[in-house]
């Protein structure tokens, strides 16, 4: 018997071979987890009281299923008049507001912590679980996704700053890979499925779609990864592997309209991988290399010129971020198994360490400036953690939330 | 049984959700594993999925449709890993899963090598296609549920993710098969 014949068996057997027999030690572990998680009430989820077929079987639904159905819109608009009531009664984000940072918490809310006074206070409530919120540039707007429940799809919404009015962006029915505001906060830039078709999108909150053509002569770029505005708001910056060579991984750039696709120096099998535009636009630093290897470069945009940042001590260096100013990096320092962030100049040279140390595993963190470049929030993803630090050095302060996702500054509203 | 437990386990009942849990733990964990690559990223999906379990439980209309409720579940869960790990693939190292050496004793050390490229090569989507139809052994109407598409759309997936595996073996093959005509001929 050759491996061809019965390939589904052979496929299934190994599947089996794969899998093993050791039933896996952290039930307990769950158990404490939902024994602290309240149960959704049953009449939360429209498809309880309506099933999905029955916008064809109307006639067919019986009186009492009908009386509940009211029933739960009554309760429904009840829920949504005492929600967008409350959302109303607290003061309008301004630059008051300066210093708060929004979290999506286990609950399925986000929230937004006053990091000045470590008051927190609702900002997306309900029976849907909202997460990933990502503050528009102005400030006026958030978008963040939502999952209805019950619901297979999940939309991405844009609402007021104040988490009022939320919309559903058209088209969108699964989490996008990554989801980047434009920076005159008009349209976001969506990696993911829209309308069924994978791609880079760019989404106006007019309701414009443009697809990305991700072509050239020769090329067609299979694999799309985070994707970054610069600050002309004309182009979009982002990582690609070529369709017949997945395993090499280049920086792209093409117009914001789907046109003009140009590769940023040339796809490589180590990289570049994250990597971060400068607050100009002019220049993209980036990671070659896996972690205890790494480097950080920087390539100018429209030249292509490509040189190392050379850092002091042993340079195992990820996933560099630009500081508002642009004249400091910050960025992950492997050594042996565990890694560091540090903030250095994009000249190289010295490093300032900040923040806890991290085991070696599970990507890292997730790290953005304020606004005013005072402060970083870290998300470490090892351990889910929030952490505020202070770019001059320290430790930093772990944030009293439990955020399942990246936190996102609130923009003062201009 | 399993109905009685679900019914329970909605009205709040802990014990009864904790049954389901544990008879459920390791056919969730092990399709996690070979979907994800990654035992820790597996876990995550896994606990991921019974607290969502759950949490919205009491929102499941049909208690028989649990166990395919989970797998959609899991599915999410797992595709939602996989988009994180995407973002930071280049700081995961993909970790083979421990295979036992007892099992399939028809299937060399060779095959089952080629077998895991051609397997790890594959889109996460994809490969939730096959553990779901091959591990699971949910028959294709099923799988399309669980996924939320057409059929059809399964069906072509399937064949598409199978070839693309097949595709691998038959290049590790060609070498290997002009040197044992050199060799035996």
């Amino acid at each position: 018997m050759t491996l061809h014949d019965g390939f589904d068996r052979t496929v299934s057997d190994w599947l089996d071979e794969q899998a093993g027999h050791g039933m896996p030690g952290y039930l307990d572990e769950i158990l404490v987890q939902t024994t602290g998680t309240r149960q959704r009430p049953w009449w939360s989820s429209l498809e309880r009281l309506l099933p999905m077929q029955s916008t064809i079987r109307v006639a067919q639904v019986p009186r009492m299923a009908w009386l509940l159905v009211v029933l739960g819109l009554i309760i429904a608009i009840g829920t949504v008049v005492l929600v967008a009531g409350s959302s109303r009664r607290q003061s309008p984000f301004g630059p008051d507001a300066q210093g708060n940072v929004l979290y999506a918490a286990a609950d399925g809310d986000i929230y937004a912590l006053d990091t000045s006074t470590n008051q927190v206070r609702p900002l997306i409530v309900g029976p849907t679980t909202d997460s990933d919120p990502s503050v528009s540039p102005d400030g006026t707007k958030v978008a963040f996704a939502r999952r209805e429940p019950g619901s297979d799809s999940v939309a991405t919404m844009v609402a007021s700053a104040d988490g009022s009015n939320p919309v559903a962006l058209p088209g969108i029915s699964t989490r996008p890979t990554s989801m980047v505001w434009s920076p005159n906060s008009d349209r976001l830039a969506v990696v993911g499925p829209v309308d069924g078709t994978e791609g880079l999108w760019v989404i106006g909150l007019d309701g414009q779609m443009n697809l990305a053509q991700l072509k050239q002569p020769g090329e067609a770029i299979a694999i799309v990864d985070d994707p970054q505005w610069r600050p002309n708001g004309h182009e979009i910056i982002f990582l690609g592997s070529a369709m017949d060579t997945v395993t090499s991984i280049g920086l792209y750039l093409v117009q914001s309209d789907g046109s003009g696709l140009r590769p940023i120096g040339p796809p490589t099998v180590d990289g570049p991988t994250r990597f971060s535009v400068s607050p100009d636009g002019t220049k993209v630093a980036y990671t070659v290399g896996a972690a205890n290897h790494g480097q950080i470069h920087v390539v100018d945009v429209d030249t292509g010129a490509d040189r190392q940042v050379v850092f002091d001590g042993t340079p195992a260096d990820l996933r560099p971020h630009w500081s508002p100013d642009g004249t400091r990096l910050v960025f992950e320092r492997y050594s042996g198994s565990t890694y560091q962030l540090m903030v250095g100049s994009p000249d190289g040279g010295p490093v300032t360490a900040i923040g806890p140390m991290r085991p070696d595993k599970t990507g890292g963190a997730e790290v953005q400036f304020s606004p005013d470049g005072a402060s970083i929030v870290a998300f470490y993803n090892a351990d889910k953690t929030s952490w505020l630090l202070d770019p001059a050095g320290g430790p930093g302060t772990r944030l009293d939330y439990d955020a399942v996702s990246p936190s996102s500054w609130q923009v003062p509203a201009s | 049984m399993q109905q009685e437990l679900v019914e329970r386990a909605r009205r709040g009942e802990h014990d009864a959700f904790a049954e389901l849990a544990g008879a459920a733990l390791f056919r969730l964990d092990a399709a996690a594993r070979l979907i994800l690559r990654d035992p820790d990223q597996a876990k995550d999906a896994v606990q991921e999925t019974l607290v969502r379990a759950w949490r919205d439980l009491p929102t499941l209309r049909s208690p028989d449709r649990f166990d395919a409720w989970l797998h959609r579940l899991l599915y999410r869960a797992c595709i939602d890993e996989a988009r994180r790990l995407r973002r930071h693939r280049v700081d995961v190292e993909l970790t083979p899963i421990d295979s036992p050496l007892v099992g399939d004793m028809t299937s060399s050390i060779n095959d089952r090598d080629q077998l895991d490229r051609g397997f790890s090569r594959l889109e996460p989507e994809a490969r939730a296609l096959i553990v779901l139809h091959h591990y699971l052994d949910l028959p294709l109407p099923e799988v399309a549920s669980v996924l939320g598409i057409p059929l059809g759309t399964a069906k072509s997936r399937l064949h598409r993710a199978l070839q693309s595996m097949r595709a691998v073996l038959d290049a590790d093959a060609r070498p290997t098969a002009d040197v044992s005509e050199g060799r035996f001929a």
